[in-house]
């Protein structure tokens, strides 16, 4: 049905009285998602659209048992925020911040990955399991328009083209199972393959689509990966920046990490690797539906 | 990324307590006189450029005598050294060097790691291609640090003879935190000298710093192209300075059709489009801002280009950001200049909330190509360089 996030994972929002927080903590509920508590210091006895408010993280596990939390905290507030969020037993971070510094990410992922949490992110905008949940400010009010239901994994590296290619798939009858953004800075929680290797185990997705760019290992992780274990199941990776090519390395026109860092990390080097392995390395949206049926994965509406 | 130069770097270190020579950056042949007067045993005086292999770009010179800084800071100011104008010179006590060694931090992907070379003074990547053996490569946990014991071993491991070792292993360790604490991409010291007294003097040093948001205009990561940034581009990267709500950026290239796109990945895939299909994009732009102010900066820059043929305004779906404060401020100034859509295309794909107020306001702009809800992304590419192309051939009959 999903990776990561269903209709019963029970979800926690930190700093669910900011002015962000409370907004997509409605949109979620309006959308299903289970959202047993928040947390903001000082508040707590409130509530946010009948949702408890408590003071700590420790508080809220508790009392309700949250197994995933969504941070909207300021930029100052992230580090405390991620440390209680895994000091309290939470196994699912969803990191919305932008601006995140890669010392810090690098010491949110080992700080994660030692207390066997996960963190998604910094700099997305979440994860959507189609007609289930979502953790995170993805689909906004037009979840339904961008994701419906299906049987295609997406993770990409940016927010906004997990909803295009929802949209791109939709004429063609596909849909969604769960969607994601894992970040589109340098250093992020969870590496591509990561989810790669969920979406394989996930028994309710058929195909994988990525959306990978310029800078980062992530792309060839995930080409390393389909050599190593075989293709399980179909994977279509859009691959966007060879423009930059024309340009000398170290320029980002993008994310802060679509950068050319070396020479392997250019989308020519990306699409090679990925076509190598078995994958379909394409340019444009409108080849989202052909490739999945090039593959033979079958409409599910 | 913001390259330091090397007075400010040694500023930080030696606030840290770690020892550096003591030096100062100066602007006149005078200054550079009375400070070279300063440094009994000589001083060494360095073109103030943000970039290292200064030495082999002729722009480090030993000097005895304070007339001779006179003299080599006349020849350095003004020229150009690997891209970068010397507007200062750094003079600093010279260090009588017994031995070196190369030390750097570095943070690309995860995990940080740090690089330790027996052979200083010299480029890691000549020590690399030469003497790949002499190279001690770790990776750093970022809950552990770099301790002055694990330090201590690596320096061992790289060959450094014992009488060194703690020092050696100490000033790592306060080194590593400095690079953390600053939050540096890189931070590479070399060389890494012994003095006359057996103590350490970090005598070469160079950190870049991150710049996640952009807000430095005149290092790497605002984007230059090898070039200074011209007027438009440096209006914009002041108005993203400046004014708050989301980032922006702006790279003029050499086509004709300007490019309003935005949110990272949609608009490079926009960029990678339309050059696969023989458009050619007068510019670049990222942008996350809704500060209608600083959307006029980014829209008037695309505009002012002389270049510019036709506009592109066009990002991915939105979901959450309200398009009418992206859509409003383009079509206001479109409004205002007069600007004949017939012979200036502009094709808009903006879908999301705030959509019905973006299209009502741009229902006054006859001519324009607003295309119909959830119309896909190649179809708007495909259309404005059909429109632009449509003007040669206007011209030319």
């Amino acid at each position: 049905m999903s990776i990561l996030v269903d209709g019963a994972t029970r979800v926690l929002i930190q700093g669910i009285t900011g002015t962000q927080g409370r907004r997509h903590t409605e949109f979620s509920i309006d959308y299903g998602t289970n959202v047993v508590a928040g947390v903001t210091p000082g508040k707590a006895g409130q509530d946010v659209r009948g949702v408890p408010v408590f003071d700590t993280v420790a508080d809220a596990v508790a009392e309700t048992g949250a197994e995933a939390t969504v941070l909207y905290v300021p930029a100052a507030a992230v580090p405390s925020a991620v440390e209680d969020a895994v000091a309290a037993g939470i196994k699912l971070i969803v990191g919305t911040s932008e601006g995140i510094s890669r010392q810090q990410a690098a010491y949110f992922r080992a700080l994660t990955e030692a207390k066997g949490a996960r963190l998604v992110g910094f700099n997305t905008t979440g994860v959507l399991s189609a007609g289930e949940a979502k953790l995170g400010g993805i689909g906004g009010e037009v979840s339904d328009f961008l994701y419906p239901r299906g049987r295609i994994g997406v993770c990409s590296r940016s927010g906004g083209l997990t909803g295009e290619i929802g949209l791109a798939m939709k004429q063609d009858g596909y849909g969604i199972s769960t969607a994601l953004a894992m970040g589109g800075d340098w250093i992020t929680g969870t590496p591509m393959v990561e989810y790669v290797r969920l979406f394989e185990q996930d028994p309710d997705t058929d195909a994988i689509i990525l959306f990978g760019e310029t800078g980062t290992d992530n792309e060839l992780e995930v080409a390393e990966h389909l050599v190593a274990n075989g293709m399980k199941k179909p994977v279509i990776a859009l691959l966007a920046g060879r423009f930059q090519e024309n340009y000398p390395p170290g320029i980002s026109f993008g994310h802060a990490a679509a950068m050319i860092g070396n020479d392997k990390q250019t989308i020519s080097a990306k699409a090679k690797a990925l076509t190598d392995a078995g994958a379909a390395v394409i340019a444009t949206l409108e080849e989202v539906p052909w490739r999945l049926r090039d593959f033979g994965v079958r409409p599910s509406n | 990324m913001r390259r330091l130069t090397e007075d400010e770097t040694k500023e930080i270190l030696k606030a840290a307590g770690l020892p550096v020579p003591t030096g100062e950056a100066v602007s006149s042949a005078a200054a550079a006189r009375t400070a070279a007067a300063r440094f009994e045993s000589g001083s060494v005086l360095k073109a103030l450029v943000p970039t290292g292999r200064r030495g082999k770009a002729g722009a480090v010179h030993m000097i005895d005598a304070p007339d001779d800084a006179a003299a080599a800071t006349e020849k350095l100011l003004g020229q150009i050294i690997h891209d970068f104008q010397v507007d200062q010179v750094y003079i600093e006590e010279r260090v009588a060097i017994a031995d070196e060694f190369y030390l750097s931090f570095a943070i690309e992907s995860y995990p940080p790691k740090l690089l330790i070379s027996r052979q200083g003074g010299v480029d890691i990547e000549d020590t690399f291609r030469t003497n790949p053996e002499a190279v001690v490569m770790k990776d750093i946990d970022p809950l552990v640090g770099v301790t002055a014991d694990a330090a201590t071993e690596y320096w061992r491991e790289a060959g450094v003879a014992d009488e060194h070792l703690r020092k050696l292993g100490d000033v790592t360790k306060t080194l590593y935190e400095v690079f953390r604490d600053q939050g540096a991409l890189t931070l590479e010291l070399n060389p890494v000298a012994i003095d006359g007294n057996g103590d350490v003097q970090l005598v070469g040093t160079m950190m870049a710093l991150e710049d996640p948001m952009f807000l430095h205009t005149d290092s790497g990561g605002m984007v230059s192209l090898g070039r200074k940034l011209n007027e438009r581009e440096r209006r914009v990267a002041e108005a993203n300075i400046n004014l708050p709500g989301g980032m922006m950026r702006y790279t003029e290239l050499d086509g004709d059709i300007g490019l309003y796109v935005g949110g990272g990945g949609m608009g490079v895939i926009e960029h990678d489009l339309m050059l696969a299909e023989g458009g050619r994009p007068a510019n670049h732009t990222d942008s996350s801002t809704v500060n209608a102010d600083k959307v006029r900066v980014l829209a008037e820059a695309i505009l002012d280009n002389p270049n510019v043929r036709g506009l592109l305004v066009s990002w991915h779906f939105q979901q959450m950001g309200r398009i009418d404060r992206r859509v409003i401020p383009v079509a206001e100034l479109l409004t205002e200049r007069n600007v004949d859509l017939k012979k200036f295309p502009v094709v808009i794909r903006m879908f999301g909330p705030g959509e019905p107020d973006a299209r009502k306001v741009c229902e006054d702009l006859p001519g324009i190509h607003y295309l119909p809800h959830a119309t896909p992304v190649e179809d708007a590419v495909r259309l404005i360089i059909k429109l632009t192309s449509e003007l040669d051939q206007g011209a030319a009959s």
